[in-house]
């Protein structure tokens, strides 16, 4: 028994020093780093602070904006420390959000920080905020019930699920940075007076932004290369508008070997109309399928050459390239030398299966 | 007789003794009347004296009488008598009549473990009633019976019921070994027999306390050995597994669907009622990120009004939760629908109204409670109930991984502890053939 | 006592082969042979493993240091056996104790003193691994049943995550042709550890055991080995995955829950992980603990009702070490220590095997002698 009374006193004595209770910490929800462009301070470090509040509704989410200029992120953060009265806590920060001036300059210091961070989640969401993160951090979305939750809701495929959106993981990005034959992409995040808009893509090399895509390449991009599924594809289809919804997608990518290698990429896409002022009959239905499918190979490949004319590969033809033919260094660097004449064959299938409730 | 008799009870007001005359020959006779059954006196013995005139018919008649039996040791006379014999004298003979009132003559309704489909007859505090009815249920000529008298002030009659072929051999040995070396002024519950049997500083119970006759029957059945005693109400069963105490006779009558998936929420809401308040304090104080952002806003919302830390908290409404549960135990029935009202409305709402208690820990402390009383066995939920409080302890401590491994700690120990010989928490157990008893 | 208890052995050494470094060194080499040495690995452990089980079924209800006692001198028994204590299985526990509880106070409390929770896990494992071998044992049963629902969940999930790249992984396969290090070999091989733990659990197995469902072993190992090495790969990429110093700590945490309590899966994962590792050092201390009581006493009963105080003190002299070894160690010489274990260990086994060989090949003169 004192034995055991002992031993409890000694845990008292040692321990504990961890314990903070929960209404002590101001958790940050969203984070952003712009670029201020001076020479001594080059990070604005923005945080959204969520405030907790007994009642909970639409629109009743209340945050707190602080933000810092410094030399270094990890600086700014101990700065802002002084700045409220209790402590931050990061384990739930899921979203960071860069200025479009960084981006444009270079993304490695932002990246080391947020690697070596225990509390950042490698599932956080990354994007491009337009104009810059402040601002975008600053807005109130009008039905926010608490802080921060529309960018989950709005990445993070709980809420809205929209081919327009690109959600970029923290794990994706770091990978992507690194590897061999894929490079890395963010999507663009505005504010429209009311919600987010994430419609926009911009794709990076290993160090900063290449080429920006507008909103209907990046559906396209999302489609191909991500197999996004809940997508649309349209055309004009006997001078009427026709729009396909897609509901299912397969994508088949391999790579002929050759002087010039060239890419097939293969789609077959199931769908159902959703808008078609020409009616179609059944026997319309393959010459629609067909006009569908010359559509999309003709602005995929456009799209595809635009983008290997920056010199940027985010589809990972590269890897995929090296991983068909169990490659190794040398084959890597044939890649590099041969991309800039690589060419596209894109061979898609449209499936129509059915017109919805009318012909 | 009655002379050295009454020399050593001291002369009691309550003894009765008197010399009897029937006109032809004497008979002594004392007795307690508080402690013998009258009728049976009088009908038995004391009719056929006053009208059986002659002496040798009337001696015939005690010796063809099972009931009666010679008494010549005059150290026990006392003995017999305060067990609620009567002694008689005839002649220098002194003969031996039991006649033990017996209080209960009908079973009793189960008070503590009840069966919404079987049956619900329970032991009683007579012995020999609670005997008959496990014999009416284990109808086998293989039940043995041992009788042990155990208690030097008390000497209560304890008996111990067994099946002679399914019982495990070395579990009655070591029984046998262990009531011989029992050393027990005066027993009084059952509780004292299993804290003198089993060790007295077990966290967790190694022997099961019930008041069913059909679970002790099914307990015999299964290699088991039961411990009944006069003037108690619960019978023991040893060994004991972890198993058995989250089994609850219903299992056996019920579907076998829903016993499974009630079996699986006992299991559940054992780990709830251990685990909620040690993981409430570990999430708010130590890592508010393991949850969801929305939830964890919540919590931080719903403590907002809380002045003092977390497990200050837990322990108030800990506490208040202890202190309802023993005082629902020894109210007068006049006013217990009183302090439940009152326990309920300060418990509820009034104490998170003033901002004393956040609300998810009014929904933590229900739960914690309700799970409590899912588990069957009453000794096992005290210890689970106890063994509460060392999550909490741990979790004040290191969190979220104290309690995780503190967990771990309780397998261990669970595995560890062995109910006379046998295992207390192994998911295979096979009999092993040389275990069993002999003589097939 | 059937042979699942062996099989649980090899899932959890399986499992546990993530805390031990066993992923970093494979993908460090992951260009330079890791793969031809995983497939050689394989071989090998697959015949360790399964030799290994075929001769301690010859011996039922005896464990290694009884059968040394039966047929080699004293001395050399008492040498092999602390050897295997001292240098085996006590180790193995410290390094896993080390790198679990600095990998839960880096996520879990970052500014938690590190003896302080080595003390905890130090304490439960000082008080499971003193139990007697029978507790041991159901502990493993109920553990193992506990956990491999999760951890096979957890993995499942992984390898189905729509965020793993197939091409990376297919990318580092075609480097099958290079000619693998020998620390290669030897990571992989610890997979098949698994029925080491024979050494002492053999005491258990009745006369006429047979082990049945054998395949079981290697089928298991090569899984681990496989997932351990790729599927970090198929997360992380073929380049980014050399940075990480917790690897599958950041694996883990790549994924996401989205319907229940828990987003983020490292928790879970490290949760799950509290358990294994528990289950790892107490089973490795155990075997150390009666490895020495063996040498002292010839000790050799699988149940002890209560248990006897020395075991205590021998769990808490391990227990003593594992401090000495935090005191003295940071996490770039505990991944040095742990690849001269591992190749040590490696070396063990092979020794152990002879030397049961030849303990089989003694019992069949004798048995046509006599």
């Amino acid at each position: 028994m004192r034995k055991a009374l002992l031993c409890f006193f000694l845990l008292v004595w040692i321990s504990g020093c961890e314990f903070k209770d929960i209404d002590k910490r101001f958790f940050v929800v969203a984070m952003g780093v712009d670029a201020t462009g001076k020479k001594d301070k080059p990070y604005l470090v923005t945080l959204r602070l969520a405030i907790p509040a007994s009642k909970v509704g639409e629109g009743l989410a209340e945050s707190q904006i602080e933000k810092v200029e410094s030399p270094s992120i990890a600086e700014a953060i101990r700065n802002l420390k002084a700045h409220v009265d209790k402590e931050f806590d990061f384990g739930h920060c899921r979203v960071f959000l860069f200025g479009e001036k960084l981006v444009a300059e270079s993304m490695d210091e932002p990246l080391n920080w947020l690697s070596r961070r225990r509390d950042v989640q490698l599932i956080s969401f990354l994007a491009v905020a337009a104009p810059n993160a402040f601002h975008v951090l600053s807005a109130n979305p009008t039905t926010e019930r608490l802080a921060g939750n529309a960018f989950f809701l709005t990445f993070g495929g709980e809420g809205t699920v929209s081919p327009y959106t690109v959600t970029e993981y923290l794990f994706d990005s770091f990978r992507r940075f690194k590897e061999k034959g894929l490079d890395p992409y963010l999507p663009i995040v505005g504010f429209d007076g009311d919600s987010y808009v994430a419609e926009r893509l911009v794709l990076l090399n290993k160090k900063k932004e290449i080429l920006t895509l507008d909103p209907e390449e990046t559906k396209l991009f999302n489609l191909s290369a991500n197999k996004f599924s809940r997508s649309g594809i349209a055309a004009d289809y006997k001078g009427r508008r026709l729009a396909l919804f897609i509901s299912r997608l397969s994508r088949d990518i391999s790579i002929e070997k050759g002087e010039v290698p060239i890419v097939h990429l293969r789609l077959k896409v199931t769908g159902m109309v959703e808008e078609s002022t020409a009616s179609l009959m059944s026997n319309n239905l393959a010459k629609a399928e067909s006009i569908l499918e010359q559509s999309v190979n003709k602005q995929l490949e456009a799209l595809l050459v635009k983008i290997r004319d920056a010199d940027v590969d985010p589809y990972g033809f590269g890897l995929r390239y090296l991983a068909q033919y169990f490659g190794s260094e040398q084959d890597y660097e044939y890649w590099r030398n041969v991309y800039p004449r690589v060419q596209f064959q894109v061979d898609t299938r449209v499936v129509i299966e059915s017109t919805g409730l009318v012909r | 007789m009655i002379a050295r008799i009454r020399k050593e009870l001291n002369n009691p007001s309550d003894f009765f003794y008197d010399i009897l005359n029937n006109g032809y020959y004497e008979m002594e006779i004392c007795f307690f009347p508080s402690l013998c059954d009258q009728n049976l006196i009088q009908d038995i013995l004391l009719s056929p004296y006053s009208y059986n005139f002659d002496r040798d018919q009337f001696f015939r008649m005690i010796h063809s009488n099972p009931n009666f039996a010679e008494a010549d040791q005059p150290e026990i006379w006392t003995e017999l008598l305060l067990k609620g014999s009567v002694l008689f004298q005839l002649e220098d003979r002194v003969y031996r009549f039991d006649v033990q009132r017996k209080l209960q003559d009908k079973p009793d309704t189960t008070q503590i473990e009840s069966a919404l489909q079987g049956p619900q007859t329970a032991l009683t505090e007579d012995l020999d009633l609670n005997i008959s009815l496990i014999r009416m249920r284990y109808n086998e000529p293989t039940l043995c019976v041992e009788q042990h008298i155990i208690g030097v002030t008390s000497k209560t009659r304890v008996t111990v019921l067994y099946d002679k072929n399914e019982v495990n051999q070395h579990v009655l040995l070591q029984l046998q070994q262990q009531i011989s070396q029992l050393n027990i002024k005066m027993l009084r519950a059952a509780g004292q027999l299993v804290k003198q049997l089993s060790g007295k500083y077990k966290l967790f119970p190694v022997m099961i306390q019930t008041e069913r006759p059909d679970r002790i029957a099914a307990m015999i059945q299964r290699g088991k050995i039961a411990i009944l005693q006069d003037g108690n109400r619960l019978g023991l069963i040893l060994p004991a597994r972890l198993f058995d105490f989250l089994h609850a006779m219903d299992d056996d009558y019920e579907s076998f669907w829903m016993s499974k998936l009630l079996l699986i929420l006992r299991y559940l809401a054992m780990i709830l009622t251990l685990m909620l308040p040690s993981l409430y304090i570990s999430i708010v104080s130590y890592n508010p990120e393991l949850l969801r952002v929305q939830l964890t806003l919540s919590i931080a919302g719903s403590r907002v009004v809380v002045p003092y830390p977390s497990f200050i908290e837990v322990i108030i409404m800990l506490f208040m939760i202890e202190a309802l549960n023993e005082a629902s135990i020894r109210l007068p029935r006049s006013i217990g629908s009183t302090a439940t009202t009152v326990g309920g409305l300060i418990l509820g709402q009034s104490i998170q109204q003033a901002g004393l208690v956040s609300s998810i820990m009014i929904i933590v402390t229900s739960v914690v409670a309700i799970s409590n009383y899912v588990i069957p066995n009453n000794s096992f939920s005290y210890s689970i109930r106890f063994v509460k409080y060392l999550f909490v302890t741990i979790s004040i401590f290191y969190g979220l991984l104290g309690v995780v491994v503190l967990f771990f700690a309780l397998i261990v120990y669970w595995c560890n502890l062995r109910s006379f010989g046998e295992p207390y928490l192994n998911l295979y157990n096979p009999k092993s053939k040389s275990r069993h008893g002999g003589g097939k | 006592m059937g042979s699942r208890h062996t099989y649980y052995h090899v899932l959890y050494v399986g499992m546990i082969n993530i805390m031990m470094f066993v992923p970093y060194f494979l993908i460090k080499e992951r260009f330079h042979g890791a793969v031809l040495g995983m497939l050689i690995a394989l071989a090998i452990g697959t015949i360790l493993s399964l030799v290994s089980m075929a001769c301690y079924e010859r011996f039922p209800g005896l464990g290694f240091p009884e059968l040394c006692d039966l047929y080699l001198p004293r001395w050399l028994t008492v040498t092999i056996n602390l050897y295997g204590a001292l240098l085996t299985w006590l180790p193995a526990g410290a390094i896993v104790i080390y790198s679990y509880s600095e990998t839960v106070r880096m996520f879990f409390y970052p500014e938690m003193n590190p003896f302080v929770n080595l003390l905890l896990m130090a304490g439960a494992a000082v008080w499971a691994s003193s139990r007697s071998t029978r507790t041991v044992q159901f502990v493993h049963e109920m553990m193992i049943i506990i956990v491999s629902p999760l951890l096979i969940m957890f993995l499942m999930k992984a390898i189905f995550n729509p965020g793993m790249d197939w091409n990376a992984i297919r990318y580092v396969s075609g480097y099958v042709s290079k000619p693998p290090s020998f620390i290669t070999i030897a990571a992989g091989s610890f997979l098949f550890s698994g029925f080491m733990s024979l050494i002492v659990f053999n005491r258990f197995h009745q006369q006429g055991f047979r082990f049945r469902f054998r395949w079981i072993v290697p089928v298991f190992a090569t899984f681990f080995l496989a997932v351990t090495f790729f599927v970090p790969i198929g997360f992380h990429g073929t380049e980014a995955v050399e940075d990480y110093v917790y690897l599958w700590s950041m694996t883990a945490d790549s994924m996401i829950m989205e319907y229940g309590f828990i987003n983020r899966v490292l928790f879970v994962f490290l949760l799950i992980f509290t358990g294994v590792s528990l289950l790892f050092i107490m089973n490795t201390w155990h075997v150390a603990i009666l490895l020495i009581r063996h040498s002292i006493n010839r000790f050799a009963l699988v149940e002890e009702a209560p248990v006897s105080k020395i075991n205590l003190w021998i769990a808490l002299a391990a227990a003593g070490l594992s401090f000495v070894y935090m005191r003295f160690i940071n996490v770039d010489r505990n991944q040095m220590i742990s690849e001269v274990w591992l190749i040590t260990r490696f070396f063990n086994e092979i020794v152990f095997l002879l030397i049961m060989l030849y303990f089989v090949w003694k019992k069949r003169k004798e048995g046509s002698t006599s």
